[in-house]
């Protein structure tokens, strides 16, 4: 028989219900539309951190890869012999671990691409061609394909070395053949490796290496030759020096994960806090429901199972949707980067058991906590609440509540003080972590006692929209003022984003300054242009004129030794020349005859005191006596031209002071620090000489945590948008709640517009009572952390980045107003009539 | 109930003008075989400075003729001239400010704002309108009412009878056209009853009103002026119970 028959013959008869285990739906699955959607940001927030830290990984991984391929054992020199190769027995290949950076021009290219060349031998685990062969003899060399892109080149063509170090001997290259781009340049722009013959090395003065890479015979275990050589070279295992490179670099990223962690965590914080509040207000607005069910028979355990259970769907649903969303994310942004140019060619996502199950795993967790309270409220509902109506929310009062905010936030105020001091005491690491928990502490003791303080600053705010906007700003606050539970949640939501978002842009602004002025006064010399041999007579006028330079000065300098380890470097300036090329203006009245001028920490590098007497000699030359004076931390030893001439005599050489033009002027335009440095090394004779650039760091500075910013900014982003989806999903729950009256306001003679004013209002007074405490705990936690991170290193001068505090004051209000667009329409749209409605029908 | 002799409500009618004037109003509800006539073409005029109380059974359609009289629902057919304007060509907005400033409210139940004071409730269409208040007749509402020591209080603390006492002044402060009052004495006792038709008459006599009362109790149709009695969408009846003292003309 088959199975459709068998099917055909059986009684048509519906299944019998099974007690217990009938699907009770408490709450219409729209309601949930705000929780799943916090729930759904936070997780794809937490997908793409963990997706960013795989990426990451994979680029550490990558570059020691490259660093060690092929090898199976490490020779490092330890006796620093400085011998050619190390005379370890029984190894099948032997070979220097060299990066070899060659910048190369072919025929078709002019301007000069830097190469990256390894000399691993063509049999030690030999790179994926794409065409040709491996090098074979010292003038072939083997490109990826990343490099003969930008080369132009092809298997057979001739590149030649440009640059520094190229001189007539050095012969063209032949492209050998074009290999496989690894991950790394994939990964980075500009990256471009090769290979070369051993036998290469030599012409381009790279044949000693002090680390060597080697293989075994096949058949020998590699640890029975780890030992350490008479001769002072150590024989490791490669093995385990790639574990302990990744761990290294890692460990460096291991406190940039820390930091990224946080913002995960304040965004599935920020989530927690709207979701606990949708599900109270839901189970708030079914309490007669709940009352009924329990009035029927439920027990508090099947009461409870309905909430739970309503919350599992919510969370599990909106992890998984987060989840997916977060890896398309990242997967459109790294087709996106290919193809922009910035990486070469599209890298798959890197998901890992991490990046798909830590996002369900988290969303899951924080929703499960957020419903603990409201499934407490839910079982706690009496049945006769189903005939009783609600009693009025009555209003927070100061009691246990209001003692543990302040105890909180006394302590978490005294911990961020301590933690200051610890930190101005140089013990940084305890004071940072002193101060973060007492920034921790006093915060959840500001969002603990929030509820308490909601309804008087309702009131004021009140008070000062009601003036403004009439009578539907005065219904408005009385409207917020009526939940003051709700309403606190939801200012906590954005008061998370708000003040971490404020104590970054403070945080940063001060430690910009702050290190922008440690560097003017340690550094304040963009740039040092310096040659162990003559500099041309017009190198000043030509440095000068190089574009984004502002001045150029020619001044002397002179090694000399002062009884350290290390000679002393020495530059002689005129007051004059420093004004003009030196980012601080105090130095040139510090200049004296006889006497150097130097910052403390140079001064203890040498064993040197204010006010010594030292004797500096210059080799081969005459010695003078100076007197030490200490000022700041400034890096360099300055004299006046007078001593200069004395102590160095005919031994001086020259050197050029550069200063850049200050970033934003005309001077400046299109032309980075880097872009200036090459152009002075552009110049005829100045090919050799060694830059020092102190000026780039400055404007590193400034731009790293430009970019820092705008990244935390971003990513704070999410925890604000989630508070934003709170503040909408509360004003439209709240006209779901309060239809009659909306009815009765129509059915009194309030217009459309005024009602949808009204839901405005309401939006933007808890926007702007979240954004304004924000602002100023934001001030607050952001000017103590940069003492607590800067304070025992720098010189920490407060700096208020004013335009993006009213930034986010701007926002705030906007947010707020918008998120109260669609509740507003739907208020609007309540017919008067229904005002009428009676009970009895 | 005993109607007055036909010659005096005559020159009752003539004497005071209609503040609400109706004329073939029909109201549908639903369409095809579900189809509802709440009302049914119905005629009907309401005079100014009298006590109007509607009654009829249930699915008589009074309900909807509230609605459709004081501009909350629109007819489907017919005319309705209230305070000289025809509301039926009215779009939202203009309905809107008619309600606020020329017609009062007086609802069974729910009829405050829970969060506002008595006063703000009271004050509450001017508010919306941006109008000033004029406080001697504001305190003399409030004197008449008795509700001069419940003013700070929020609805949640007065009892029924006060809460409806503060819709009534509500519904005067802004000297409307007219008062709608659906079924005030709903949800109150007797003796409340009897106090809040006590005001509904208060502000006929004294502040001359012109008060329309849908209700189904016979003793509160009892004191007013003139029972009108739908059924089925229709004026079934129109009883004239007394007639206000008009320039000595009537005794």
């Amino acid at each position: 028989m088959s199975a459709a028959t068998v099917e055909a013959r059986a009684p048509q008869r519906p299944p019998a219900p099974k007690p217990g285990r009938r699907r009770l739906r408490l709450t219409p699955w729209r309601r949930h539309v705000a929780a799943g959607l916090a729930i759904a940001l936070s997780t794809a927030f937490v997908a793409i951190m963990v997706l960013g830290a795989n990426l990451i990984q994979l680029a550490m991984t990558a570059s020691v890869e490259e660093r060690y391929a092929g090898a199976e054992l490490v020779i490092t020199d330890e006796g620093a012999t400085g011998a050619g190769r190390p005379d370890v027995p029984g190894l099948a290949q032997l070979w220097p671990q060299v990066m070899l950076a060659l910048p190369l021009t072919s025929a078709a290219v002019s301007d000069p691409v830097t190469v990256g060349f390894t000399a691993r031998p063509a049999e030690v685990a030999p790179p994926a061609l794409e065409s040709g062969a491996l090098p074979s003899s010292p003038t072939e060399v083997l490109l990826d394909a990343s490099a003969a892109e930008a080369l132009r080149v092809g298997v057979g063509d001739r590149v030649t070395v440009d640059g520094p170090g190229a001189t007539a001997a050095t012969p063209a290259l032949t492209v050998s053949g074009i290999a496989r781009s690894g991950t790394l340049t994939a990964l980075l722009d500009g990256y471009h490796t090769g290979f070369l013959s051993e036998a290469a090395l030599p012409t381009f003065g790279a044949a000693g290496s002090e680390t060597w890479l080697a293989t075994v015979p096949a058949g020998t275990d590699p640890a029975t030759l780890v030992k350490d050589t008479a001769s002072g070279w150590r024989v490791s295992l490669a093995d385990e020096i790639r574990q302990e490179e990744i761990k290294a670099t890692l460990a460096g990223f291991g406190s940039l994960a820390l930091v990224l962690g946080v913002f995960v965590v304040v965004a599935l914080v920020t989530s927690a806090v709207v979701i606990a509040n949708t599900f109270a207000v839901t189970v708030a607005q079914r309490t007669r429901s709940l009352a009924l069910l329990r009035t029927v028979g439920a027990t508090r355990r099947q009461v409870r199972a309905v909430v739970l259970r309503e919350s599992v769907a919510v969370g599990l649903v909106g992890s998984l949707i987060g989840m997916a969303l977060g890896h398309l994310i990242v997967q459109l942004v790294l087709a996106g980067a290919a193809a922009a140019g910035w990486l070469h060619g599209v890298l798959p996502v890197p998901v890992s058991a991490t990046s798909v199950l830590a996002p369900v795993a988290a969303g899951l967790a924080v929703t499960l906590l957020a419903a603990v309270g409201p499934i407490r409220a839910a079982t706690r509902v009496k049945p006769l609440q189903a005939l009783r109506p609600e009693p009025p929310q009555t209003a927070a009062r100061f009691g246990w509540r209001g003692i543990v905010s302040l105890v909180l936030i006394a302590t978490g105020a005294v911990a961020l003080g301590a933690g200051v001091t610890l930190s101005l005491r140089h013990r940084e690491e305890a004071g940072i972590l002193t101060g973060v928990a007492g920034g921790v502490l006093s915060f959840t003791g500001v969002l603990i006692g929030l509820v308490v303080v909601t309804r008087p600053l309702g009131r004021l705010t009140g008070a000062v929209a009601g003036r403004l906007g009439g009578a539907p700003a005065r219904l408005a606050a009385a409207n917020t003022a009526r939940h003051p539970r709700r309403s606190a949640a939801t200012i906590a939501a954005l008061l998370i984003g708000t003040t971490l978002m404020t104590m970054m842009a403070v945080g940063a602004r001060t430690a910009e300054v702050s290190l922008t002025r440690d560097l003017d006064s340690r550094r304040p010399i963009d740039v040092i242009v310096s040659s162990s041999e003559r500099l041309p007579a017009d190198a000043q006028d030509r440095i000068a004129r190089v574009a984004g330079v502002q001045a150029a000065e020619r001044v002397g300098t002179v090694d000399a030794a002062v009884g350290a380890a290390e000679p002393m470097t020495f530059y002689a300036a005129t007051p004059a020349q420093l004004d003009r090329v030196a980012n601080r203006t105090d130095l040139g009245p510090l200049l004296a005859d006889d006497e150097v001028l130097l910052g403390q920490s140079r001064a203890d590098r040498f064993g040197l005191r204010d006010g010594q007497r030292v004797t500096a000699s210059v080799e081969g030359g005459g010695s003078h006596a100076l007197r030490v004076r200490v000022t700041g931390n400034l890096q360099l030893s300055l004299l006046t031209p007078a001593t200069f001439a004395r102590l160095a005599g005919r031994s001086g050489h020259d050197a050029v002071l550069v200063k850049f033009a200050p970033l934003g002027s005309p001077q400046r335009a299109g032309v980075d620090g880097h872009e200036i440095v090459a152009g002075i090394q552009k110049l005829p004779g100045l090919q050799d000489a060694s830059v020092e650039t102190g000026g780039m760091e400055r404007e590193f500075y400034g731009q790293l945590l430009g970019v820092l910013l705008g990244i935390t900014a971003g990513l704070l982003a999410i925890a604000v948008i989630v508070a934003l989806v709170g503040v909408a999903n509360t004003l439209s729950l709240g006209v779901i709640e309060r239809g009659r009256e909306n009815a009765l306001v129509r059915a009194l003679g309030m217009t459309k517009r005024q009602v949808r004013a009204m839901l405005g209002w309401e939006g933007v007074l808890l926007a702007v009572v979240g954004a304004v405490l924000g602002v100023l705990l934001g001030i607050g936690y952001g000017v103590l952390g940069a003492y607590c991170l800067l304070g025992g290193s720098f010189a920490v001068v407060v700096a208020m980045p004013w335009e993006q505090i009213a930034l986010v004051l701007a926002l705030a209000v906007l947010a707020g107003w918008l998120a109260s667009v669609l509740p507003g329409r739907r208020a609007a749209a309540t017919a008067p009539a229904a005002a009428l409605a009676r009970d009895d029908g | 109930m005993t109607t007055l002799p036909t010659s005096l409500i005559d020159r009752a009618d003539a004497a005071s003008p209609a503040v609400i004037q109706a004329r073939g109003v029909r109201r549908t509800y639903g369409t095809g075989d579900r189809a509802v006539t709440a009302l049914d073409g119905l005629d009907l005029d309401i005079r100014r400075g009298a006590f109007t109380a509607i009654m009829g059974p249930s699915g008589s359609g009074k309900s909807t003729l509230l609605h459709v009289l004081a501009g909350l629902d629109a007819a489907d057919g017919g005319s309705v001239v209230v305070d000289g304007t025809e509301i039926t060509t009215l779009d939202d907005d203009a309905l809107t400010v008619l309600r606020r400033e020329r017609i009062g409210f007086v609802f069974q139940s729910f009829n405050l704002l829970p969060m506002l004071t008595a006063e703000q409730n009271i004050l509450l269409p001017l508010d919306l309108a941006g109008k000033r208040v004029d406080r001697d007749l504001f305190d003399s509402i409030v004197a008449a009412f008795g509700l001069g020591d419940r003013l700070t209080h929020l609805p949640s603390q007065l009892s029924g009878g006060q809460s409806q006492r503060v819709a009534i002044a509500r519904a005067l402060i802004t000297t409307p056209a007219v008062v709608f009052a659906d079924e005030p004495t709903g949800n109150l006792d007797s003796a409340t009853s009897a106090e809040v038709l006590d005001f509904l008459r208060l502000s006929v006599d004294e502040f001359d009103q012109s008060v329309i009362m849908v209700t189904h109790e016979k003793e509160a149709a009892a004191r007013a002026d003139r029972v009108i009695t739908l059924v089925d969408g229709r004026v079934s009846s129109d009883h004239v119970l007394q007639v206000k003292a008009i320039r000595g003309d009537v005794r």
